[in-house]
């Protein structure tokens, strides 16, 4: 079973220096899309910490959307349940993407690690599946609620 | 003068956006006809007058990469085209399908204040298409009529009067809040902005969206004025793209047809016939009571003035003597000056497409998408939103 950890959260570890923490507690199930993988490459302007984990290849190789109808799906989502508009096509992408990976077959039940924004306030399940609207019992079974989980994972 | 852009015209009319790494220009015959997503892309690089490799950098690719994929070794990744988009001013949606709406050749296309209303309305629209996606659509109700038959003047009196008569099917009163009744009874959104001086409104129809932008105005029988004649393109069906009207009672645009058509509806919507007879009945107008009378349909006296001479209600002479007089006189007259104040306040009042906010909420609520679409169409950050609904609020501690 993967987990998805977004950028932010990515950042959350590394602004304490506490990667090796979250590699520990992925153990080996962590992933990433190819858009979180750019957005931490641009973070690490800031967080150089954050450059080693492409290195180091603990999330292991970002996933891409290659086929247009995926893309287009995942464009979609990115503004329809993200809110993200065509004028900045890179704002909630990673989000987008990891939302609609989560979907595929190969990583059926996998976990996410997001922002509380993008996370525990919608059904990640549902959002994909065009023409379909999920119910309040559909919210996030399998959502971490990160700035808690980064908090407590830190304090340990 | 109005503009219209129709369903399926293609033709770009300018590049306005000027980025510092892609300024360039398209046309239709260069870009718009192409097969693929390569084929755009390759095009994309051509005019942006950067070098392939330097292109390639600027979207995080190695040349091998972009050379696959412009040779259909290897797809263009969600990423790639995100960062294409970016670079160059065109959606993702473009470099998949070539398929540009007409709202958005519009919104590149045109300045000043019909430039920003088009560029909201299409980011409305694209909401709504969005929402109903998500099924959530528009809950479009026109009336059912035949306008085949029969003048464009008459055509907009018989639209006007099936409309009437789906109001008071829907037990709505006919002189509530005009916006918030057109979407209550007709389904159709309705956006004001405020977009300074120079333009009085749109609307846009698709399959999907039923959309009218109004500017917030002073002159509150004009925004509602403006506000029907819309309604009636939208309910005759004019115009399957966006429609402009900068000026509603300009003179030249009236000649047009479907603004014949559309002012037909507007006055007969607004100053139903018999709501006019019964008002004069017998004993004529008095300028206290067209006055009155003015304040009651929240008409302008210049437009009622016409339509009651239009009816032969009144004769030449008079409808002079009653068109001299404003808004704000006829208020005065009427001794209703707190209540044209009142119309004034809400006219200048901004306003997010209510039906869409009720949607995206509803959206929100049943989980299917986050809380940023709902606080971005009301905007409001989204963090306080949250705040905001999370805490408990309206028990006051007396004690």
């Amino acid at each position: 079973m993967s987990t998805f950890p977004d950028n932010t959260v990515l950042c959350n570890f590394a602004a304490v220096d506490r990667l090796d923490l979250l590699q520990a507690v992925l153990n080996g199930r962590g992933r990433w899309t190819a858009t979180v993988a750019y957005e931490a490459g641009r973070s690490a302007r800031f967080l150089p910490a954050l450059a080693s984990i492409a290195t180091e290849g603990w999330l292991e190789e970002p996933i891409e959307i290659a086929a247009e109808p995926d893309v287009q799906r995942v464009n979609r989502v990115r503004r329809a349940v993200f809110g993200g508009t065509d004028d900045e096509p890179l704002k909630h992408l990673g989000e987008a993407e990891t939302c609609f990976v989560k979907e595929w077959t190969a990583f059926a039940g996998s976990w996410w690690i997001g922002p509380v924004s993008s996370t525990t306030d919608h059904a990640v399940s549902s959002a994909t599946e065009p023409q379909q609207k999920s119910s309040p019992t559909s919210w996030p079974a399998r959502l971490l609620p990160p700035v808690e989980t980064a908090t407590t994972l830190v304090r340990q | 003068m109005p503009t219209t852009l129709t369903r399926g015209s293609t033709r770009l009319l300018g590049f306005a956006i000027v980025p510092d790494l892609c300024d360039f220009r398209k046309d239709a015959g260069s870009i718009a006809s192409m097969p693929s997503t390569s084929d755009r892309v390759r095009n994309l690089i051509k005019e942006s007058g950067l070098t392939q490799h330097d292109f390639a950098l600027r979207i995080g690719l190695d040349d091998s990469k972009l050379s696959k994929a412009l040779g259909g070794g290897r797809r263009f990744s969600s990423l790639d085209l995100a960062r294409i988009a970016d670079l160059c001013e065109v959606t993702v949606d473009w470099l998949i399908t070539g398929a540009e709406p007409p709202l958005a050749i519009a919104a590149r296309t045109t300045g000043g204040s019909a430039g920003t209303a088009i560029r909201e309305a299409e980011r409305l629209s694209t909401m709504r298409s969005d929402m109903a996606d998500l099924g959530f659509p528009q809950p479009w109700r026109p009336p059912e009529i035949n306008l085949r038959s029969g003048g464009w003047a008459d055509q907009g009196g018989r639209l006007a009067k099936a409309a009437l008569e789906q109001v008071r099917r829907r037990g709505v009163v006919e002189q509530a809040n005009l916006v918030e009744l057109v979407e209550a009874v007709f389904g159709a959104d309705v956006a004001v902005l405020d977009l300074g001086s120079g333009f009085d409104g749109l609307a846009t129809s698709t399959d999907e969206v039923k959309l009218i932008v109004l500017a917030t105005s002073q002159v509150p029988a004009r925004q509602r004025f403006t506000l029907a004649h819309e309604l009636g393109h939208l309910l005759a069906g004019d115009d399957q793209g966006v429609h402009l009207d900068e000026d509603v009672f300009d003179t030249a645009q009236a000649k047009n047809p479907s603004e014949m058509r559309a002012n037909s509806f507007a006055a007969t919507f607004l100053m139903p016939e018999e709501t006019l007879r019964a008002a004069v009945g017998s004993a004529g107008l008095t300028e206290r009571d067209f006055a009155a009378l003015a304040c009651d349909l929240i008409v302008t006296p210049l437009t009622l003035a016409f339509r009651l001479k239009g009816l032969r209600l009144i004769d030449a002479g008079t409808c002079d003597r009653f068109r001299s007089l404003t808004g704000r006189m006829a208020a005065s007259v009427a001794g209703r000056a707190a209540e044209f104040a009142q119309h004034v306040t809400e006219s200048s009042r901004p306003r997010p497409p209510g039906l869409l906010a009720r949607d995206t909420y509803a959206a929100h609520d049943v989980g299917a998408t986050t809380l940023r679409p709902y606080a971005n169409l009301i905007g409001v950050d989204v963090d306080d939103v949250r705040r905001a609904l999370d805490v408990e609020s309206g028990a006051f501690d007396a004690s």
